[in-house]
């Protein structure tokens, strides 16, 4: 009998506990990357996490089918000076010529209805304005929503990041546009 | 007898209306003919005529399109070769020609966020016209296949996104070697990736021999020298001046030309009409190694990138 509620309790934990993803791969930092952008010294690569199997191994969720494109961001700084970089000023320019804004990582975990295993790890993936100081690297997860019902295809697009290089003493600030091609291979 | 009337009437209306041209086919044969005569205005409002008789007379809204690019009115082409893309979704020309419209369009553009949106629109004309055999099994012609890559490399590349670009203007220059724009994109794209170097130089200096008057290169040759020494300028205002004395619109070049107003007399190719750049040597420093250029002011004999020795050279 204490064997059976032993088992029982068992899986009444394990099926509690069955949020599996891959953490986030910072191995490979910007200036790693072939597919990147450089401008200024502030270099981004961003690369598409929508495919099913990829999406599901990182997301434990179908997030396209949710109407979510995840995109992985990755930022470094090989300049002196400093970069800030707001997600809100990002976009994602599909080749069809439709601007997508990156949304809350909260509407996301909303959508994907998961555990509190699920919400910690989305918001530890997810990207948020970010000071970026000399040799740093900086990863994150940005997500867009799909609009209504519509079809997407990824190849051929690019995200645009709009940067703030914040002043040096007796400089000017700048704002840095630039441009990357969203790897998808 | 009234019945026989009747019948011979509609007799009479049917052979009427089944033999000899349409209205429509009149119209569009009458456009022809003036575009031949060089006569475009009147072909365009043949060519409108022809579309309103029947709107969906796809040759015709082809005619339209090339009527309005012809006479380089960009927007118009756009419109008309979309229509005609709806009509018929399979053909690479419609695409190739809204592809073009907006490349022209972003072309004369000031605003780059304006421009920016243009070269992407472009580029994702040029990419259904590459995706077409896949999709729908159709087959491309030669030409076709390369002014759909050279279209999608300048869009990448005008776009900054010059790795991407890379690809296609590769695969677009190894079809038709000795076109001018594909010669004269990937010389610019090895000047984005290395600066200032002898092989784009060269290249250059190649297409103007041929084409005195192709702008984007008088543009660049201009550019080429700003970027090297910006006090050299004679041989920035021989390119810019030819750039805006054959048609070239760049506000930031009318602006340089204002501030340098020196007068530089403008050498004549024997037998042309166009002014051709005078020859300008001003003597620089090249990398033997890997062909990057430098100012003859620069202190140093190396390269900075990858060591090379540098030597005096007069281009």
């Amino acid at each position: 009998m204490k064997h059976i509620l032993l088992l029982c309790i068992a899986i009444l934990f394990s099926g509690c506990g069955d949020y599996i993803a891959l953490p986030k791969d910072t191995t490979r930092s910007a200036h790693n990357r072939i597919k990147k952008q450089v401008k200024d010294g502030l270099i981004i690569a961003a690369e598409d996490y929508s495919e099913y199997r990829r999406c599901r191994r990182y997301f434990y969720r179908d997030l396209l089918d949710l109407g979510y494109i995840p995109i992985y961001i990755c930022l470094g700084n090989q300049s002196e000076s400093e970069f800030i970089v707001r997600k809100e000023k990002i976009r994602l320019l599909l080749e069809d010529t439709t601007e997508l804004s990156a949304v809350d990582v909260k509407e996301v975990i909303d959508e994907a209805g998961g555990s509190d295993e699920l919400d910690q790890d989305y918001s530890q993936k997810a990207f948020y304005d970010s000071y970026i100081r000399r040799g740093d690297n900086l990863f994150g997860f940005l997500f867009f929503k799909v609009p209504g019902q519509k079809k997407i295809s990824l190849q051929g697009s690019s995200l645009q990041v709009i940067a703030d290089k914040k002043a040096e003493a007796g400089q000017q600030g700048e704002t840095l546009k630039v441009l990357v091609i969203v790897d998808t291979d | 007898m009234k019945i026989v009337c009747l019948f011979l009437i509609s007799a009479c209306l049917l052979i009427s209306c089944s033999s000899g041209p349409s209205i429509w086919e009149t119209k569009y044969k009458q456009a022809v003919s003036a575009d031949l005569a060089e006569q475009n205005e009147e072909a365009i409002n043949l060519a409108l005529e022809a579309i309103e008789n029947k709107p969906d007379y796809y040759e015709a809204h082809i005619l339209l399109a090339n009527l309005y690019k012809k006479k380089k009115d960009w927007m118009k082409a756009e419109e008309a070769f979309e229509k005609a893309s709806v009509l018929d979704p399979l053909k690479a020309e419609t695409f190739l020609g809204i592809g073009e419209s907006y490349l022209q369009m972003a072309a004369q553009k000031e605003n780059e966020e304006e421009a920016e949106q243009d070269y992407r629109k472009g580029q994702y004309n040029f990419s259904k016209v590459l995706d077409l055999p896949k999709v729908s099994g159709v087959q491309l012609t030669h030409e076709e296949q390369f002014l759909a890559l050279l279209g999608k490399g300048i869009c990448l590349l005008e776009r900054t996104l010059a790795e991407e670009a890379r690809t296609f203007l590769k695969q677009s220059l190894e079809l038709d070697i000795d076109n001018t724009d594909a010669r004269f994109y990937n010389a610019r794209l090895h000047e984005i990736g290395i600066g200032p170097n002898k092989q784009s130089f060269s290249e250059y200096k190649k297409i103007l021999s041929q084409n005195p008057k192709h702008l984007k290169t008088l543009l660049a040759m201009g550019d080429f020298y700003y970027k090297l020494d910006q006090n050299n300028k004679d041989a920035i205002r021989t390119y810019y001046k030819s750039f805006a004395e054959n048609g070239g619109i760049s506000k930031r070049v009318n602006e340089w030309l204002d501030a340098n107003p020196l007068a530089q007399p403008v050498a004549y190719e024997p037998g042309s009409q166009v002014s051709a750049p005078v020859t300008v040597t001003p003597q620089v420093k090249v990398c033997q190694t890997c062909g990057r250029i430098y100012p003859i002011s620069k202190e140093s004999s190396v390269c900075d990138h990858d060591g090379g020795d540098l030597i005096v050279q007069s281009e």
